[in-house]
């Protein structure tokens, strides 16, 4: 190693000792991962009821807009009576 | 080796199990080299904000957590989440200055970089001076003494170019350096 590369060295393990970190960093962190975690399992179940819902809610729809008569389910020939 | 956890179905059980392997490794981690990366941070030009980017470095390694190969592969993991973070950190506060008028933070107060003699600060002074890859293969070098092929991960670069940004690095404090031997 070079003396301008020892030089480096130094001055930042010199700088670098002189940064400390708060003392509930971890709580804080920890804290931190898990709100994020609840957030991202909350979006996840509403978008999975909201996909639910809209399916059960485009189904119905179509019951509903059906002529008694017709068969909007089994529309293959063999289905019907 | 992966907890026996990860082995188990998707019980309700398993993932509580996962979920509690996955806090574990990740306190861990955090005890262990916490210290560390806020002073990576730090050198690499986060300043005050660098606990901040720290801690979202670990909540991005608790979401990725099981895409990781390894645990193994979750320190370098966290290096290269810390430079990508600080690079965008310091290129928006760059857009900012040129907009507002700013006072100079330095790394630590002056009181604190009592210990840290004049032309030692100067030098640190000139390397965050460097464009930003320069800047960061210098201090994972030098500080956390890293392999290249390491620091190319940590970058996201080939070993060719840390070498590259690190020759050009040394070259131009190089000329720091004569000037304070004169």
């Amino acid at each position: 190693m070079t003396s301008s590369e020892q030089r480096l060295e130094e001055a930042l393990r010199l700088v670098a000792s002189e940064v400390t970190t708060s003392p509930g960093a971890y709580r804080e962190v920890q804290s931190r991962w898990r709100r994020k975690e609840r957030r991202r399992r909350l979006i996840v179940a509403s978008l999975a009821t909201a996909v639910v819902l809209a399916t059960n809610g485009i189904a119905l729809w179509a019951l509903n807009d059906a002529r008694p008569d017709q068969h909007i389910i089994f529309t293959d020939p063999t289905h019907t009576r | 080796m992966a907890p026996v956890s990860e082995d188990l179905p998707d019980t309700v059980e398993a993932l509580a199990a996962r979920d509690a392997d996955r806090e574990a490794a990740l306190a861990g981690l955090f005890h262990r080299h916490h210290l560390e990366l806020v002073r990576l941070a730090t050198l690499l030009g986060a300043e005050s904000d660098a606990e901040d980017v720290v801690a979202d470095a670990f909540c991005e390694l608790h979401r990725g957590w099981k895409r990781l190969r390894s645990e193994q592969a979750a320190l370098p993991y966290l290096r290269a989440v810390i430079v990508n973070r600080v690079r965008m950190r310091v290129r928006h506060l760059q857009v900012v200055r040129k907009h507002v008028e700013w006072v100079r933070e330095d790394v630590a107060s002056a009181e604190s970089q009592a210990m840290v003699r004049d032309d030692q600060r100067a030098l640190v002074a000139a390397l965050r001076s460097l464009p930003e890859r320069q800047r960061e293969a210098l201090v994972l070098r030098y500080w956390l003494g890293l392999k290249e092929a390491e620091i190319a991960e940590a970058m996201g670069i080939s070993a060719g170019a840390v070498k590259a940004h690190t020759a050009r690095g040394m070259a131009k404090l190089g000329k720091v350096l004569e000037g304070q031997d004169d």
